[in-house]
């Protein structure tokens, strides 16, 4: 799908025969091409319900394992995308119960990011706005959230993301709309926001 | 606040490129482990798999042996007789060994040898007298000695059974 060079249909042929193939013959080669051409899609619905880069890893991980464990249990073929999305956010409910109390959203790649800028400055400036992003992401509502990070992480259209979250393209793109105000309107509002204390205040790493 | 101009564009464009590249830092260094697990979980299992095979191969197996052997010894507790009191086929050749049969109960023999060493010899021809009918025959004698040797548990006695056996087989020839 990404680059425009990949025709959408025959994409979703080979995804539906890599899924019966998984599914009717429980082949462990064709579930792994169905990890490796879902796994940015479940990364980014992890991350949307988790907040955090890395337990978005894990997660996914584990959803995939599970999904290869349940693979019978997938009723239509061609909706293995949303039922691998349903999994992923079962795992990520999980995680969070887990994980009660602990909210890191964006701090360990906030370094990695970071460490890339040789200039001290701008290494500073990026850590603050990579901070104040994630800070107001954390505001938005998390369908909102996924639907944003599959759109400007994945580059997805309302179509297919409508498909992942069990919702229409106009649902999807009134989302996006009301999440970019929203998400301009904090950005814009928020130095002051984090320099009064709020911003830190939400984060209990 | 609607109207959309240039400037508004722009600052989207700007704000979504953004965005990108703040998921893109986020969430590319994450890429690539869950294939990575995935195959290590699916490459680990049929280790095991196998492991568990040969083990299940190796009980059945074993099981089989133990069957066999237990059967093997029910029959002989059962039919004794079979293989202690049966004349031994004789063997076709002049020094010959039949293998010992086992004693299924105490006081029968045990360890039973019959040894049948023999020797035939053509002696030609010869005429013998048949209700006053003379015929014309082929003789051929055969000599033997069986040995049978034994161990009886009762007397607690190794016995050895010699018996040295002549025999003349007259073999009728048709006359001219």
């Amino acid at each position: 799908v990404e680059g425009g060079e990949v025709d959408p249909t025959e994409t979703r042929l080979t995804v539906t025969q890599w899924v019966r193939e998984a599914r009717r013959n429980g082949s462990p080669a064709a579930f792994s091409a169905l990890v490796r051409h879902f796994e940015r899609t479940a990364l980014s619905v992890a991350y949307a319900a988790c907040g955090d880069a890395s337990l978005a890893c894990d997660i996914v991980q584990d959803a995939f394992l599970r999904a290869w464990r349940r693979i019978g249990e997938l009723k239509d073929e061609q909706k293995f995308g949303a039922w691998l999305c349903g999994i992923v956010r079962n795992a990520a409910a999980d995680a969070r119960r887990r994980a009660h109390g602990r909210n890191t959203l964006g701090g360990e790649a906030l370094d990695i990011a970071g460490a890339t800028l040789a200039d001290p400055r701008s290494q500073l400036e990026s850590l603050e706005r990579n901070e104040q992003i994630a800070w107001a992401l954390r505001q938005l509502e998390e369908a909102s959230r996924a639907a944003v990070v599959l759109r400007y992480y994945q580059g997805l259209g309302s179509i297919e993301i409508a498909e992942l979250t069990d919702s229409t393209p106009a649902a999807v793109d009134m989302r996006l709309s009301r999440a970019r105000r929203r998400l301009k309107e904090l950005l814009s509002s928020e130095p002051d926001t984090c320099a009064s204390g709020s911003c830190d205040s939400d984060r209990t790493t | 606040m609607n109207e959309i101009d240039d400037d508004d564009i722009s600052d989207d464009s700007a704000f979504e490129q953004e965005l990108g590249r703040h998921f893109a830092a986020q969430l590319d260094p994450q890429c690539g482990h869950a294939a990575r697990a995935f195959d290590a979980h699916v490459h680990s299992r049929p280790r095991g798999y196998t492991l568990m095979r040969v083990a299940a191969a190796f009980i059945i197996g074993a099981a089989g042996i133990a069957a066999f052997v237990w059967a093997a010894q029910m029959f002989l507790l059962r039919h004794p007789a079979q293989f202690v009191n049966k004349p031994a086929a004789v063997p076709s050749h002049p020094l010959a060994t039949v293998t010992p049969a086992t004693m299924a109960t105490d006081v029968s023999p045990r360890d039973v040898t019959q040894l049948t060493a023999w020797a035939a010899s053509d002696e030609g021809f010869d005429t013998v007298t048949v209700a006053d009918q003379t015929m014309p025959v082929r003789k051929v004698r055969r000599d033997a000695v069986e040995t049978t040797q034994w161990f009886d548990p009762q007397s607690n006695a190794q016995i050895k059974l010699t018996v040295p056996v002549q025999q003349e087989i007259l073999i009728q020839e048709d006359t001219y």
